[in-house]
């Protein structure tokens, strides 16, 4: 049966095992220091006093034996003596022994002494040491361990009672404590065989309490969070890409079916224009791929990067579009060194902000980049003097494929922003759009451990 | 010149294989990475183009044992996998160049070229660029056409220094994001074409014939003019 293999199963009669092995210990225990030692004791003392009592009767003779015997077994309490002188050919003398033991021969003997005195009964046991002397009379000495004897029943009464009631409750509460834990761990086998079947939702139920195992709860339903969450990103984005690809899809396609129904010296045009619808959607698809796997992907490698470098070379390389639509485009401020990041995403995110900038700035305008310490986080901002975006439309900007009011009639696909949304993610980073009047202002702040 | 194709798509290689035909060039083509490596390793190829992802034998494997036989052959990867981090992964197995898909025939063509020899023109024994009447002096980073300095800005200057040590062979946009600015994302890149306009303004203003030819669907090429 499974459950007796079960791990609960086994550490509970681990446990009961233990419980009642360190029960039976400390009984043995008990029964040493109460039972076997002062036996050995009063063993030793019997013994002693036999072979004195002996030595007196083979130097001073039987009256003196007979003398030392009564005075003895007159002493009160434990050194009291129980003896018995029985000679070979004579009616012998008892000491405190109710019976003579005729019987018996040299050796220990345990011989019932019980007495009855004033209407009441004294159990007593008198453990006798017995010798013969060459003459055939023969002295029994001993002591009373009426005591310890019943010590030693009560002992052995309570082990037979004890143990088994022990191991039994051991067991149970074993039981018990194993039940309720498989419980617990039963509660969550069923949220994560509930979210393996499909149903993101399943979350373990939690009991209010804070063990350990309602921690362990709560890290895994935070976990089932963040995992419900990344699987409806990614559904999100591949609906929404699909919607989106479907026109510039529409688009080749018709232009294909114009290139096959266009007169031969028109068609190598009309192949060109294909190619430049195919080239838009590949594109798409790549910043796609682009901004999802950034969604997705853990934090990159990162170093220093220099930004007055960065701001450079990418003011550099917009230059001529600036210029061809007479726009003045500058570096501001540079006071930040640099920040820790990856110079290629970094370097792609501030051109996506910048070409944002020269399109939407209006001719003549001007579009300014800069980068500067403020309260502790370094900021690359990129300002201009375009139409701005309303304030309904500030807080879409990073959306996939967003494209504002300002946007119609002009190229791109929408997704520039969302890229620099998932880079400033990916940096810890966050990007903001303020409005100036005129214009708008893109900035991305880095936070105090990102700036060096 | 003998090239070698790896690729498992049958389509692409197709295609692949054709174009560099028409280009006069001689292809030979597998479609798994085991006979792929043993045709690198046994006959001469003056370049590969190698997909990525391959059965038998993954293309990197492929590339990382070649390179340890010893074996230098200019090697062009093909990926869908196409971002920085995998870009790096494949220069480092050893290879030459890297190629996202989809890519355009054209650069293609153009990356092959490009890898199969030394830059066609070096600096001489002074450190000079001469193509034509052109003298490119990149320490001083002046430019001189038939005698006469044109000024130009650093940027400008390293446009036409690439496409000088390239002269004669066809230089995409995407390579002068690259070797220019060391760019490898796709800002936009007609901006390319705005810097390469401006430097032919300055380079041809004085002048009757054109260094800078434009090569449509592919890139630009500079071609001495005497």
């Amino acid at each position: 049966m499974s459950f007796f293999r079960s791990l609960s199963f086994r550490l509970a009669a681990l446990y009961a095992g233990v419980f009642t092995l360190s029960v039976a210990l400390l009984l043995g225990l008990f029964y040493w220091i109460n039972v076997q030692r002062p036996m050995a004791a009063i063993e030793s003392a019997i013994a002693i006093e036999a072979e004195d009592l002996a030595q007196i009767y083979i130097v001073d003779g039987e009256p003196a034996l007979l003398a030392a015997l009564a005075r003895r077994a007159g002493r009160a309490g434990e050194t009291r003596l129980f003896a018995a002188w029985v000679p070979a050919e004579k009616r012998g003398q008892l000491f405190n022994l109710p019976v003579i033991p005729r019987a018996l021969g040299p050796g220990w003997h345990r011989v019932d002494a019980d007495i009855y005195r004033d209407g009441l009964e004294y159990d007593q046991l008198a453990l006798l040491n017995g010798r013969r002397f060459d003459n055939g009379n023969r002295l029994f000495v001993g002591r009373d361990i009426e005591a310890i004897d019943e010590m030693s029943d009560g002992i052995a009464t309570a082990a037979g009672w004890v143990i088994p009631l022990i191991l039994l409750l051991a067991l149970g509460g074993g039981l018990l404590m194993s039940r309720a834990i498989g419980r617990r761990i039963e509660r969550i086998g069923a949220a994560a065989r509930q979210v393996m079947a499909g149903d993101l939702s399943g979350r373990v139920p939690s009991t209010g309490g804070s063990d350990d195992f309602d921690q362990l709860a709560a890290t895994l339903n935070a976990m089932l969070d963040r995992l419900q969450s990344a699987f409806e990103t990614v559904r999100r984005l591949s609906d929404h890409a699909a919607h989106q690809l479907k026109t510039p899809l529409a688009r080749l396609t018709a232009e294909l079916e114009d290139a096959r129904a266009a007169p031969a010296e028109d068609r190598d045009r009309r192949l060109d224009d294909c190619a430049e619808e195919a080239q838009r959607l590949t594109v798409i698809i790549d910043s796609l791929l682009r901004i999802s796997r950034l969604s997705n992907t853990a934090t990159p490698a990162m170093a220093p990067v220099a930004l007055d470098r960065l701001v450079e070379d990418v003011v550099d390389y917009h230059a001529p579009a600036a210029e061809a639509r007479g726009q003045v485009l500058a570096i501001g401020r540079t006071d930040a060194a640099s920040i820790n990041g990856d110079a290629d995403l970094l370097a792609q995110a501030l051109a996506n902000l910048v070409d944002n900038a020269i399109k939407f700035a209006p001719d003549n305008g001007a579009i300014t980049v800069s980068s500067t310490n403020e309260a502790g986080a370094v900021v690359v901002s990129v300002a201009d003097n375009g139409p701005g975006v309303g304030a309904d439309e500030a807080g879409r900007l990073g959306e996939l494929f967003f494209r504002g009011r300002a946007g119609s009639g002009v190229d791109g696909n929408g997704l520039g922003l969302s890229l620099v949304a998932a880079v400033a993610k990916l940096h810890g980073a966050t990007l903001r759009f303020e409005a100036r009047n005129p214009g708008l202002v893109a900035k991305l702040s880095f936070g105090r451990n990102e700036a060096l | 010149m003998r090239i070698l194709v790896v690729e498992d798509d049958a389509r692409l290689r197709d295609f692949i294989v054709k174009a560099l035909a028409e280009a006069g060039h001689f292809a030979v083509a597998h479609d798994n990475g085991r006979d792929g490596l043993i045709a690198a390793t046994t006959e001469p190829f003056d370049a590969i183009v190698l997909d990525r992802m391959l059965p038998e034998l993954d293309g990197l494997k492929l590339l990382q044992t070649l390179r340890a036989t010893g074996d230098g052959t200019p090697v062009l990867i093909l990926s869908a996998l196409g971002d920085v981090d995998e870009r790096v992964r494949g220069l480092k197995a050893g290879g030459d160049d890297y190629l996202a898909k989809p890519f355009a025939l054209a650069e293609l063509l153009a990356r092959i070229e490009a890898l199969t020899r030394r830059p066609v023109r070096a600096e001489d024994a002074e450190g000079r660029l001469e193509v034509g009447s052109l003298i490119l002096d990149p320490l001083g980073q002046i430019a001189t056409r038939a005698g006469r300095r044109i000024e130009l800005t650093t940027r400008e200057f390293r446009i036409l220094a690439h496409l000088a040590r390239n002269a004669g062979r066809v230089v995409t946009r995407t390579m002068l994001l690259e070797s220019v600015w060391d760019y490898h994302f796709d800002p936009q890149t007609n901006v390319v074409d705005q810097h390469v306009s401006k430097l032919r303004q300055k380079l041809d203003r004085d002048f009757p014939a054109p260094l800078i030819h434009t090569v449509r669907g592919s890139g630009y090429v500079l071609r001495p003019d005497r």
